[in-house]
């Protein structure tokens, strides 16, 4: 959702599917968006020859300063993600609300940690 | 008054600032300055756990990446089915109880499948919920960094040695229960001494650890450099050189990735 509200912001709309599909599947209205995610895929996911070119690509792309951004950024949400699934916390009631339909387009409310917040499954 | 250490060890500041350098480009002061005071706060005594026992903890969760146990639960269709030892850090063997291993390791490698059941079978004996809760800070602390350094293309930042102290085992004023597995304090600014843990954000997300405040001013330390500083971060035209759009297309790929429904 919060990708959605940062295009607004720009007056863009985005498509959304690359988050679950991933960098082929990434909307070209983000700049960089697939060498960003195969960036974040490689780091968690890769050996270390993949991360090794993801990581020339994007650093070419992007510059020093946005790719150190982009690896404070893969931190922050591998440790959020598993604070969030670890202590079982629902979504906060805005961002329910303001993610309902993302959340079913996406297939995101099949998660298991989606019973966690009221009203999103039985 | 915040409990979390405030002064960074200059040992570790050069420590981590070496660790750093070896990026594939420069670093930002503020990103270093943050993995040192973590550290710095990492080896001394928590509420819970001695500075010793900390280390431990982070340590079970680096070993953690590359547990055969963990591995192969990952892979079963109920982590139930698979039963056995974990890998376990070495040397550390003697500085933990058995119990806090496993939730360490599991949260580590397959958060998205915690339960309640689960948490509760790691309580008993000397463990409590609130130890609990600040182990899974420090891991999460620890895997944030790391995940940082591999992306950078640096070595993870070799654990400090332990400053001796007790924990302070104090529970906030005003912990909740039944809204998470946890215990939490409520959404809206704590009392002091914990007035310090939510400025105008209300997030279920800062609530998580509120057990352990901190274990969220931990959070906060290293959300302000690795990510943007948690009092703008829902104002959406906030962003650093990284555009906002980049870093949230990049946020819900890797929650995707780690099957994370928040």
């Amino acid at each position: 959702m919060m990708l959605s509200v940062s295009m607004q912001q720009q007056g863009k709309d985005v498509e959304l599917t690359g988050i679950m599909d991933g960098t082929e599947a990434v909307d070209a209205a983000i700049p960089h968006g697939d060498l960003i995610t195969a960036f974040g895929e490689a780091v968690l996911l890769g050996s270390d020859d993949e991360l090794a070119k993801a990581r020339a690509a994007l650093l070419e792309a992007i510059g020093g300063d946005a790719f150190v951004d982009t690896c404070g950024v893969i931190g922050h949400f591998e440790r959020m993600t598993r604070i969030a699934d670890a202590t079982g916390i629902p979504l906060d009631e805005d961002t329910a609300l303001g993610s309902a339909t993302i959340r079913e387009e996406l297939g995101i409310n099949d998660f298991t940690m989606a019973s966690q917040t009221p009203g999103v499954k039985d | 008054m915040p409990a979390a250490i405030q002064t960074a060890s200059p040992s570790l500041l050069q420590a981590v600032g070496s660790d750093l350098a070896m990026a594939v480009t420069p670093v930002r002061q503020d990103l270093t300055d943050a993995h040192v005071l973590v550290l710095t706060r990492l080896a001394h005594a928590g509420q819970w756990w001695t500075g010793a026992e900390r280390l431990a903890i982070a340590a079970e969760a680096r070993t953690a990446r590359g547990c055969p146990l963990c591995a192969e639960r990952k892979e079963a269709i109920s982590p139930a089915m698979v039963t056995g030892n974990h890998q376990r850090a070495e040397g550390m063997e003697d500085l933990l109880p058995e119990n806090i291993v496993d939730p360490v390791h599991f949260v580590i490698n397959d958060s998205a499948r915690m339960t309640p059941d689960r948490l509760g079978d790691a309580i008993g004996g000397t463990i409590t919920e609130a130890h609990l809760v600040e182990a899974i800070g420090i891991a999460f602390a620890v895997r944030s960094m790391d995940q940082t350094c591999r992306g950078l293309g640096t070595p993870f930042h070799a654990l400090p040695a332990p400053v001796a102290g007790e924990p302070g085992r104090t529970l906030p004023a005003g912990l909740t229960t039944g809204e998470a597995f946890v215990a939490m304090l409520p959404g809206e600014q704590p009392p002091p001494p914990n007035d310090d843990l939510r400025g105008d954000v209300t997030a279920c997300g800062l609530q998580a650890l509120s057990a352990v405040p901190d274990a969220v001013r931990d959070l906060l330390t290293l959300a302000a450099a690795q990510y943007i500083p948690m009092d703008i971060a829902f104002d959406m035209t906030k962003g650093r050189t990284m555009g906002r759009e980049q870093m949230e297309l990049l946020a819900g790929r890797v929650s995707a990735i780690n099957d994370c429904f928040y």
